[in-house]
């Protein structure tokens, strides 16, 4: 069942996305994601020496630091905060754990690898730019990840029947319900699934599904830019 | 909490046959231990432990403390309801300082949503997680259908005044399931609260501020009806099993 979108898309049909590593020179690893109007830019500093706490991980693990700040200019209202909020700390931690499922932190014990990312322009699905940026920028360092991961969105209006993959910021507004699934395409494996309001198991699954072919295109981009960024 | 190798096998072989460390089988919960108006100075607090094993206990306590406040700009005639989720050093040492600051936020935030129901944008719009951040007050979640509490019920003067609902946990001692002691914590202080009975006076001219007269009178206090207010439950899986 087709709804018109607002941006003229189908129910099935992502956004355009764009990536490019090799964004930030003093980096181990960089990258820019544009996910439409979505723009999010990634730079992943080590493995280096922990900071403190350091020796409180397990001896034969490394730490994987993830920090995201929305600049002061991302949305169209007024002026954001400077200083980082909860809400920031919170998002923080759930690129954290969808990307935890992949970093290796085996191969670099007794040392920190940090994610930081700036949301530079806010328009939905900052998380999926977030967790896709990540990724690349982690690969770019040549951190040691068991795949890459990439996540999407199924956001539901009006019930289960109207699933609507990637949601624009008035389109996630409007959702009653909404799942996000960080996914490891070559693996087959889901790293984190977080969903929000209320689903049957049927719908829940059929959210699921279309969030997993959203991934593999996020997935298709992602590699494909990795690829283009190797000399050759 | 680092595990050896040869506990790691033991737990997990015990799991295999429906056994855990402390007896339970997979699908048992711990014994729960509530007591109600332990913080006397707040509007309705709770203490809760799971289990009774000493050194492994989850304890926490919530206090819920009502104030005035004004209301979310989209509900005048709403109350609001704040979280906030505190880990003591006591639980860990590591929580000293702002060590356990970051979980204790991501507990706070989980508690919020299931009170408010807050669904737009879900998880995946940080400008929108930021925007609700920053409202007439700081730190307040926009109600979304299916709040737990009924909000209408906390306006006071509408486009004014409101009572504000402050949930404050504490983390005494932490043995997994902290949320799920949290949530638990949180309904019964909540069941606990007495609201006072408040009266808008208006003052000698139209255009003064009304004053808000407080009923000293404990009888004449309204308590919340707490139905609808959700529980967590963590599940973990070992293996192949869901504990």
């Amino acid at each position: 069942m087709t709804i018109p979108r607002e941006d003229g898309r189908s129910a099935e049909q992502m956004r355009p996305i764009f990536v490019k590593t090799g964004v930030i020179s003093q980096a181990a690893g960089s990258a820019y994601v544009e996910l439409d109007k979505t723009k999010v830019m990634c730079g992943v500093y080590g493995p280096r020496q922990g900071g403190p706490g350091i020796d409180k991980v397990e001896f034969d693990r490394g730490r994987l630091d993830v920090d995201v700040k929305l600049a002061t200019f991302a949305t169209s209202g007024p002026r954001g905060k400077v200083a980082q909020g909860d809400a920031e700390r919170e998002f923080s931690s759930i690129v954290h754990r969808a990307l935890s499922g992949a970093v290796m932190t085996e191969t670099f014990p007794k040392t920190t690898v940090d994610v930081f990312a700036t949301v530079l322009e806010a328009n939905g699905s900052e998380l999926c730019a977030t967790i896709a940026a990540a990724s690349a920028a982690l690969c770019e360092a040549g951190v040691a990840m068991r795949d890459l991961v990439s996540a999407c969105t199924g956001g539901g209006a009006d019930g289960p029947n109207a699933l609507l993959l990637d949601p624009a910021r008035g389109e996630e507004a409007a959702a009653e319900a909404g799942v996000t699934l960080a996914y490891m395409c070559r693996l087959g494996e889901a790293s984190q699934v977080v969903a929000t309001g209320t689903w049957d198991g049927e719908s829940l699954d059929d959210a699921v599904q279309l969030a997993a072919s959203g991934c593999a295109r996020v997935d298709a981009a992602l590699r494909e830019a990795l690829r283009s960024s190797v000399p050759a | 909490m680092p595990i050896s190798n040869a506990e790691r096998e033991y737990i997990v072989g015990g799991v295999v046959d429906d056994l855990r460390n402390d007896g339970r089988g997979r699908l048992d919960y711990r014994q729960i231990t509530i007591d109600l108006g332990v913080v006397p100075q707040s509007s309705g607090s709770a203490r809760v432990r799971l289990g009774i094993i000493p050194g492994e206990t989850t304890d926490v306590i919530v206090a819920v403390k009502a104030d005035i406040g004004t209301p979310p700009k989209d509900n005048p005639t709403h109350g609001r309801i704040q979280c906030a989720v505190e880990l003591s050093a006591i639980a860990d040492v590591d929580y000293m300082g702002r060590g356990g600051e970051t979980l204790g936020v991501e507990l706070a935030r989980a508690l919020e949503r299931s009170l408010t129901g807050q669904t737009t944008g879900g998880m995946g719009s940080l400008a929108d997680a930021v925007a609700g951040e920053r409202g007439a007050d700081a730190r307040v979640s926009k109600h979304g259908p299916g709040a737990a509490l009924d909000m209408s019920t906390l306006g006071i003067q509408k486009g004014k005044t409101c009572w504000l609902l402050q949930c404050d946990g504490v983390v005494l001692t932490s043995d997994g399931s902290v949320l799920d002691a949290l949530s638990i914590a949180t309904k019964c202080a909540l069941a606990d609260a007495k609201i006072p009975k408040v009266t808008a006076v208006a003052g000698p001219d139209a255009d003064d501020p009304a004053e808000l007269e407080l009923d000293d009178d404990p009888a004449a206090c309204s308590k919340l009806d707490v139905s609808g207010v959700p529980l967590i439950v963590t599940c973990v899986g070992v293996g192949k099993f869901i504990l």
